[in-house]
């Protein structure tokens, strides 16, 4: 199986504050993987270090086999590198049609194309169909998260990665959300890189996983054997 | 007797309303606040003017050139001082721009000499007969074309992608980046057609006054002012202001006298400072661009 994302050796830092300091790892063709870690351990750096919105230090990052680190991130983005980020950040002024239309600057879908494109978003996610003339502020923390998602998707990622997808939605939703982007895998054969801070959620729904402590990978494997480590359990899954 | 002046505030207010509205669109997606606005003014009269004295070019032509000229120096600031210094402390850029009106003032005075120049109106003026007031040509169609600019401008921000990619840009530039969004070649469209709406107002105020290298100067303090009293929020709040500036002010200028004008604009803007900093129309959670 070929990669779709390897890192390499990756130092990123804020000003002085090293945040990630030598980060190893890959995703590969259509594989789910999670990476979990504690609050501040540099797992949302890392994911913005993938997408060029923190320069890297040193290290390097191979997206489909190209070094990223030349490129923009909107380039990133137009050629199936996209990131969900954490907070949702949707445009609170746009409607959610029009935060979904302005996504699509990262598609090269037109007229026909893209209107099915929405129309396979909005078959997903139902509650964002019955929505579509909300200005994106007045959605809940769901509904704003599924538009997040609805974005990345329209843009046709080769590659997505999700930054705590579960934050602030109850468990039920948080199962839900995680379940759909595992499932979304699998139909489609997206990879998908996910940041988890509720670990046996995001464990559950991936192949393999990475555990992340202040800005360093201390422990990796298949899903089920990090479920299993003791560590693991003991730092993350609270048993 | 009240219809002459306030037809001709409804057209000075419109002027104030392109600056304004140019001076909210960079504002709002690139952050800075453009001092030099006025002076692009300027660079769009000076150079119709020019083209306009070359025998056999039509003054449509001209006028066509003195905005892209305008339009032209503004994509020239963005590249050499808003680039470099987006990253680097606010007050470095605001600075940056106020050297960059006494920059292209001097330039001006160097290429076109003390003399004003003349610029002829686009329409000829003759004054027409309106509700028993005489009124000129000049100032329909000043009062005409800003109007359809401002609206087309409006429905563009409003109704296209090209719109909805410049609030994004504006609102979150990181995320627009993350949606596939060109920000800088945005930030780049926002500056032409920002400056170009100053050229445009250049060429449509020229007429009326004659081209010095002052030409923007209060036009653009009276947008600002405007802007203050509508609020930064949306453009058009500001716009609205802006016009409603033109006619109080011309108003004032008819029933109590030319020097109270700007004492009027100015205190206006003052008392809004003071007493409703986020203007009238102050900026809401979840404001349009
Ligand atoms: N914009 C920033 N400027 C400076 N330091 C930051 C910034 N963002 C995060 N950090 C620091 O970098 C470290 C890693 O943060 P982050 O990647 O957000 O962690 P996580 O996503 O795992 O919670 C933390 O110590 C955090 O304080
Ligand atoms: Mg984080």
């Amino acid at each position: 199986m070929t990669n779709i994302l390897e890192i390499t050796d990756l130092v990123l830092s804020y000003g002085a504050a090293a945040a990630v300091r030598g980060v190893t790892m890959h995703v590969a063709e259509g594989e789910v993987v999670t990476l979990i870690g504690a609050n501040g351990a540099g797992k949302s750096t890392t994911l913005k270090g993938v997408v060029g919105l923190v320069k890297p230090v040193s290290g390097s990052i191979r997206f489909a086999g190209d070094v990223t680190t030349t490129r923009r991130t909107d380039w990133l983005a137009r050629h199936g590198l996209n990131l969900v980020p954490e907070g949702r950040r949707v445009f609170a002024a746009l409607t959610v049609a029009e935060n979904l239309d302005v996504a699509a600057s990262a598609s090269n879908l037109h007229g026909a194309a893209l209107k099915a494109k929405i129309r396979e978003i909005y078959e997903i996610f139902p509650r964002l169909e019955e929505r579509r003339d909300s200005l994106s502020w007045t959605l809940s923390g769901g509904e704003q998260q599924m538009l997040a998602m609805g974005r990345a998707l329209i843009a046709q990622p080769r590659l997505l990665l999700l930054d705590e997808p579960s934050l602030g939605l109850s468990p039920k939703l948080a199962t839900e959300v995680v379940q759909l982007i595992s499932r979304y895998s699998r139909d489609h054969g997206l990879s998908v890189l996910l940041v988890e801070q509720n670990a046996r959620l995001a464990l559950s729904a991936s192949d393999r996983g990475y555990v992340m402590e202040t800005g360093r990978i201390v422990a990796e494997g298949p899903a089920a054997e990090l479920q299993d480590n003791k560590e693991v359990r003991r730092a993350y899954l609270g048993s | 007797m009240i219809i002459q002046p306030l037809v001709s505030g409804l057209a000075i207010g419109g002027i104030y309303a392109l600056l304004a509205v140019s001076f909210l669109l960079t504002y709002r997606v690139s952050g800075v606040l453009n001092f030099a606005q006025g002076e692009f003014v300027m660079v769009g009269a000076f150079v119709a003017s020019t083209v306009a004295g070359i025998a056999g070019i039509p003054l449509i032509a001209a006028a066509l050139l003195g905005v892209g000229a305008a339009a032209f120096a503004g994509v020239a600031m963005e590249r050499v001082t808003y680039r470099p210094l987006r990253n680097k402390p606010h007050a470095s850029m605001i600075i940056s721009t106020v050297a960059v009106g006494i920059v292209l003032t001097q330039a001006a005075q160097l290429i076109w000499g003390p003399n004003p120049r003349t610029l002829p109106s686009l329409v000829p003026n003759v004054s027409i007969d309106f509700l028993g007031s005489r009124i000129s040509t000049v100032s329909l169609f000043l009062i005409v074309i800003s109007a359809v600019l401002i609206v087309a401008l409006h429905l563009v921000l409003t109704k296209t992608r090209l719109g909805r990619q410049l609030e994004a840009t504006s609102v979150d530039s990181d995320t627009a980046q993350l949606m596939g969004i060109r920000t800088g070649r945005l930030v780049i469209i926002a500056f032409a057609i920002s400056t170009g709406l100053a050229g445009v107002a250049g060429i449509l105020v020229a007429p009326m006054f004659s081209v010095t290298v002052g030409l923007g100067v209060l036009i653009a303090l009276k947008a600002f002012a405007a802007c203050v009293i509508g609020g930064f929020g949306n453009l058009p709040g500001a716009a609205i202001a802006a016009v409603g500036l033109g006619v109080v002010e011309n108003l004032a200028g008819t029933f109590i006298g030319t020097d109270s004008k700007d004492l009027i604009a100015f205190g206006l803007m003052i008392a809004f400072l003071i007493v409703r900093p986020q203007g009238i129309f102050g900026a809401k959670v979840g404001e349009k661009l």
